[in-house]
């Protein structure tokens, strides 16, 4: 059980008030739950085998105020072990989320999103039962069994003593079974997360599914998915439910023991029928959280499983993490040089092999190369989404891995091949750098990226919220919007992949014109695949295979043997691409 | 009837069933393993006196060893018996010590009878755990099924993860429920009766003391309910919103990346992580007020019945061995009690769940399977609108009118500017959306006279915004047909110009091209889904063309691979390219829901009408 108190235990040190609180409180709790009996055997030695009716009264006046204590503190400790465990739940998903955000591209390129929610959710929810209910119990417990002991230490040691064998027998049993059954859990809480993974990719992908028809397949698949997820969960519910009816059924004889051994010293006039009754009612209240240890145990190894998850993801190695020594990237000019750098992804094969460029500051180049060439990889690597297998990245004369991630990204603007957007505001969505930016900045990001009259045109203007609750954009309004949100950060670098897509000639003639605009200070890398593009950039690189191929401007280029001639002639060639749509697939939606 | 579960939420505050209706739902599914709850029923009356017998055994032991009297019940039949079964025993071993003996007996007995107990709650708690997984599994997937059949405008509507936490969450909540606390519920509630008959046996006077206690315990739990239910809700509500927020920080990780936006996003989930712990604090308050509450009553019970046992001992009407059976008897009697807190937040939980659950799947898909129609023959292709109305929302028709005839093998080519309607009549064909007037005709049949499973597997439809699966390139393959040979599938990437990038990646054609394709370019990833096309072979087509931008060689390839597509289909088809629609048997040329032009690109540009001035204003303005 080590991975779970491991991962708890500087929690519960940040939260040690409400830790405290519990402790008292349950200390308090097992205090009057003691008394109580004691109280009881008092009245029976002391009041009804004198048949003393006033004392009965007085007695039970007395009891009352107790069970009032109890009830007093019951109220208090619940209410401190909520906010415990809340609190500390928070924690944990804010560090949870937080390591999420810190982590780089490539744990999420191995990573599911439907096993990342379960372990963020479900994992999370089992580490509070054990804070909200389990330590609860078991504090109650051990002080009940305590308090047990030391009431019937002046009535009988050796009966006192009794108590005290029942606490290891519990804790061998919790610990032997623990390992076993803790693979069972984990494998559950898995095979849970794969049926996750499958009905999240199902959700998106439900149009591809329909358009095939394939729903029965689908359907199949999911019932596979899910058998598997019974299969383990049934597992798991054998050892539940040995646990579980073992240890009450341990409790319920150690009880009786205990009583009939009572009984009999009763008997042999050791101590007087009072003492044994408030010995039994003793017996009965440890047996209330008693009864319960088996669930304990289960709760406790099933977080352990959980905290295992849990550690997975907190300790997913980042090989991108900031080292000491590692400098910000400040006022830089903004030249980039590629130093014989290869680069292929895990387990994979070499997408980029041997690339040597050196971009002056304030130069506009042109990636261009078929699909697969490795033009997207190379501009990955610039913000160090990932690292170069071999060689190095340098900015100005700094090795990229020298300096501090964030001064990187803070200086390079990227707007990727697909535009994700928020659900949120168009104003956050823009502002989504700079959170803090003014309305004004705002609409000057958006003005230059031709997307502000579009937005002006909406009935909530900026304040719309994108996403499926909100207005549905088209690709095109998309994209402009993230040429906004780079825009805004105003970067020395400046990332185009492929931005230009999906808009009509008239709208990518004027990005074009914002983008000449905006990348005049800028030391600019752009993919694209438009003639258009390729006329203003100082400079176009053409990238086949993992290889340049072909370096210099549209005019030395041109008429050169290669893919650039090629291109240029596929271009005339090139069956003309009509957009008379802004979108296609928000036409449908619009009518919503 | 509304379509979107969050409006639904949101306007009624609830589903609007009653609790008796939820109740019903859930327990129709643990129905079909009527053997299954029979054992468990015999389980439970056996679990209940079992261990009702504890505290009487207890009472038997001290009134021998306090010589009190020697009756067991206040009847004198049981208590004639069990003196005649113990006097025989003793009588055996007549040497012992007899107080001793007796001692062991009831020790003995004890033991087997708390061992019946515990292989009856082993063998139930087991037996209950199946029937509830097993039922909901069975409520799982046709949840999981009910939304592969409902039709595209639901989806329109309702994100991923809410739909999501419906066969997640909500269904696990109605297992935890059905799985377990609701039987030891039963159980012992059935222990409860038994008590009351054993402790009405023994003395019915001061057996009215719990008696007495349970009608206010009941109004406590009440009351305790219908406040926890609300604040619960709320909890649920905003773990909703928490668990929308991870799964899209996810999903735009990367613009969260390159934007330095790490920090900003941590402060938002915090603020939404506080708010639900909040919330949770505020739900479990009620718990933690409630609770200590019934266990305040437990205690209540031990002390009134040792003031009223004690009054009646001291009148000699009951022996301390009674009064010592009956704080048993007041323990196990409020068990249940305890149980009970715990009980209400899974019964809440469950409620909840069964609430979305069912209204889920009482939302009808409005494109019905018709799986007890005929299946259609296989089709030549021929298609035919005949008065087709279709509206996505009342009042507001998309199409009134809409008539056309597409002759099999041919392909049509539709033009027109945003909104026109274009998508929605490709939808309408293939069976995303239910249009409300009209025919829809393919080789003559009236297609809502047949199932739908059997069009859909003549036709493939390949939607602009197409989706891979983060499985191998063989498994998306697969989608297009499910039987296909390995042979085949390299053909047919082949045919589409992928054989040589899938036989270089590291695993072939069982790599796996991670989220949503994400290892693929744009390009690419149309070209897989066109290879599954071909693998489908269907008889119609529907192709909406991508309008991303794809590097100039892949349109190359594309364009070939969209020829290949077309023969011998017939094919509808959103053009973007100036050589599909040239390409196209007939275009059409969409405006405002009405078909303006229609005719082959020569006919319409000789025209010099709609279609013309169409195309011009596009060809010129993209010559850059």
């Amino acid at each position: 059980m080590k991975p779970l108190f491991k991962m708890l235990i500087p929690y519960v040190k940040q939260h040690k008030l409400f830790f405290f609180f519990v402790n008292i409180f349950s200390i308090a709790i097992a205090l009057t739950q003691t008394l109580f009996p004691l109280q009881v055997g008092k009245l029976v030695d002391e009041v009804i085998e004198l048949d003393d009716k006033n004392g009965l009264y007085v007695g039970a006046i007395i009891l009352l105020g107790l069970a009032i204590m109890d009830l007093t503190f019951n109220i208090l400790q619940r209410l401190s072990a909520t906010r415990f465990g809340q609190r500390i739940i928070e924690s944990i998903r804010n560090d949870l989320y937080e390591t999420l955000q810190y982590q780089e591209m490539e744990f999420y390129a191995f990573e599911s999103v439907g096993q990342i929610m379960s372990r963020t959710i479900e994992e999370v929810m089992s580490l509070s039962d054990v804070l909200r209910w389990a330590y609860r119990i078991t504090l109650l417990l051990i002080w009940l069994v305590i308090g047990a002991v030391i009431a019937m230490w002046g009535v009988s040691p050796f009966m006192s003593l009794i108590f005290i064998i029942l606490v290891p027998i519990i804790l061998i049993i919790i610990t032997k079974t623990s390992k076993k059954n803790q693979e069972k859990f984990y494998h559950a809480r898995y095979v849970y997360g794969v049926a996750n993974e499958y009905l999240a990719e199902n959700l998106s992908g439900i149009k591809t599914v329909k358009s095939f028809g394939r729903e029965k397949e689908q359907i199949e698949g999911f019932t596979e998915k899910t058998i598997d997820y019974i299969d383990a969960t049934m597992r798991t519910m054998n050892v539940r439910a040995i646990l579980r009816e073992g240890m009450v059924f341990l409790i319920s004889m150690a009880i009786m023991g205990l009583l009939l051994l009572g009984g009999g010293l009763v008997f042999e006039e050791t101590i007087t029928v009072g003492e044994f009754v408030a010995f039994m009612i003793l017996v009965m209240q440890i047996s209330i959280p008693g009864r319960w240890v088996g669930f304990v145990g289960i709760i406790v190894q099933d977080a352990n499983a959980a905290a295992i998850r849990l550690n997975e993801l907190f300790n997913a190695p980042n090989p991108l993490a900031d080292e000491q020594g590692n400098v910000d990237l400040e006022d830089i000019d903004g030249s980039i040089t590629f130093d014989n750098l290869s680069f292929s992804y895990p387990n994979g094969t070499e997408v980029l092999t041997d690339i040597n460029i050196h971009i002056p500051a304030g130069q506009k180049v042109a990636l261009l190369g078929p699909n697969g060439a490795g033009k997207s990889t190379l501009i990955n690597l610039l913000p160090r989404l990932f690292d170069p297998t071999k060689g190095r990245i340098m900015i100005d004369d700094f090795d990229l891995r020298d300096l501090t991630l964030k001064s990187i990204r803070d200086n390079m603007g990227v707007v990727h091949q697909e535009s994700f957007l928020f659900s949120m505001t168009l104003h956050d969505n823009i502002a989504f750098s700079r959170p803090k930016a003014t309305r004004e900045e705002v609409i000057v990001a958006a003005k230059a990226a031709h997307i502000h009259d579009f937005i002006a045109s909406l009935e909530e203007e900026y304040d719309t919220i994108v996403g499926e609750r909100g207005v549905t954009l088209s690709g095109g309004q998309r994209q402009r919007i993230a040429i906004a949100r780079t825009l805004i950060k105003n970067p020395p670098i400046l990332i185009f992949d492929d931005s230009v897509s999906a808009v009509d000639p008239e709208t990518e003639g004027r990005i074009q014109e914002s983008l000449e605009c905006a990348s005049k200070e800028r030391t600019s890398i752009i993919i694209s695949q438009r003639p258009s593009s390729l006329q203003y950039v100082d400079r176009i690189i053409v990238i086949d295979e993992g290889k340049i191929v072909q370096d210099g401007s549209d005019k030395e280029l041109r008429g050169q043997k290669g893919i650039y001639q090629d291109f240029i002639d596929a271009v005339k060639n090139q069956i003309k691409y009509l957009s008379w749509d802004d979108s296609f697939e928000s036409e449908t939606k619009q009518a919503d | 009837m509304s379509h979107h579960d969050a409006d639904k939420e949101q306007k009624k505050g609830s589903f609007g069933y009653t609790d008796m209706q939820l109740y019903k739902f859930m327990f129709k599914y643990a129905l079909p393993y009527k053997r299954e709850l029979l054992i468990l029923l015999v389980y439970m009356v056996f679990f209940s006196i079992t261990t009702s017998i504890g505290p009487l055994l207890i009472k038997l032991a001290i009134d021998r060893v306090t010589d009190a009297s020697d009756t067991l019940f206040s009847n004198s039949f049981l208590d004639n018996l069990s003196d005649k079964s113990i006097n025989a025993i003793t009588s055996i071993f007549s040497s012992a010590n007899k107080v001793w003996l007796e001692l062991t007996i009831i020790a003995l007995l004890y033991f087997s009878f708390q061992l019946i107990t515990f292989i009856f709650s082993y063998k139930r708690t087991l037996l209950m755990a199946e029937v509830g997984l097993d039922a909901t599994n069975d409520l799982r997937i046709e949840v999981f099924s009910h939304i592969q059949e409902l039709d595209l405008s639901y989806h329109d509507k309702n994100e991923v993860g809410r739909i999501m936490s419906r066969v997640t969450s909500d269904v696990e909540a109605i297992r935890n429920f059905l799985g377990g606390q609701v039987v030891d519920n039963i159980a012992n509630l059935m222990t409860v009766v038994v008590v009351l008959i054993f402790i009405f046996m023994i003395d019915p006077i001061l057996a009215l003391v719990p008696l007495l206690l349970i009608p206010p315990i009941l109004v406590v739990g009440t009351v305790g309910r219908r406040y926890s239910r609300e604040r619960r809700k709320e909890t649920r509500r905003i773990n909703a919103m928490m668990m929308a927020n991870i799964a899209e920080s996810i999903a735009g990780i990367k613009v969260t990346k390159g934007l330095n936006r790490e920090a900003r996003n941590i402060d938002i989930f915090q603020e939404l992580n506080e708010e639900s712990a909040k919330a949770e604090i505020y739900a479990q308050d009620i718990t933690a007020f409630l609770f200590p509450i019934l266990l305040f009553s437990s205690a209540l019970g031990s002390v009134s019945l040792i003031l009223f046992g004690g009054l009646r001992v001291i009148d000699g009407a009951i022996s301390i061995g009674d009064l010592l059976a009956f704080l048993g008897y007041n323990a196990i009697l409020f068990r249940p009690v305890q149980r009970l807190g715990n009980f209400y937040q899974q019964l809440q939980a469950a409620l909840t769940g069964a609430e979305r659950v069912k209204s889920l799947l009482e939302t009808p898909t409005k494109v019905p399977w018709n799986e007890d129609n005929p299946s259609l023959p296989p089709i030549e292709g021929e298609v035919q609108f005949e008065k087709i109305f279709f509206e996505y929302e009342e009042g507001v028709p998309i199409y009134e009118d809409f008539n056309l005839l597409v002759p099999s093998g041919k392909t049509i080519a539709f033009v027109g500017l945003t909104g026109a309607g274009k998508t929605t009549i490709i939808n309408i064909l293939s069976r995303m959306y239910e249009f409300q007037e009209g025919n829809l005709r393919i080789d003559g049949h009236n297609l809502l006279d047949y199932s739908l499973p059997s069009f859909k597997n003549q036709i493939a439809a390949v939607p602009q915004d197409f989706f891979l699966f983060s499985k191998s390139v063989r498994e998306n393959l697969k989608m297009g047909n499910p039987e296909a040979t390995e042979e085949q599938m390299w053909f047919v990437l082949e045919q589409v110009g992928m054989k040589r990038f899938v036989e270089r990646m590291e695993n072939g054609i069982d790599t796996h091209i991670q989220e949503r394709g994400s290892r693929l370019s744009v390009g690419q990833r149309q070209l897989v889904v066109f290879a599954a096309v071909l693998l489908a072979d269907p008889k119609i087509l529907i192709l909406d063309e991508a309008t991303s931008s794809i590097d100039v060689f892949s349109e190359i390839k594309i364009q070939k691979a969209i020829k290949l597509l077309l023969k011998g289909r017939t094919s509808f088809i959103i053009a973007h390219r100036l050589s599909t629609i040239r390409n196209a048997d007939n275009i059409a040329v969409i405006d405002a829901g009405k078909i303006v032009e229609t005719g082959t690109h020569e006919e319409l540009f000789d025209k010099k009408g709609a279609y013309y001035n169409l195309v011009k204003s596009q060809i010129k303005l993209a010559e850059v």
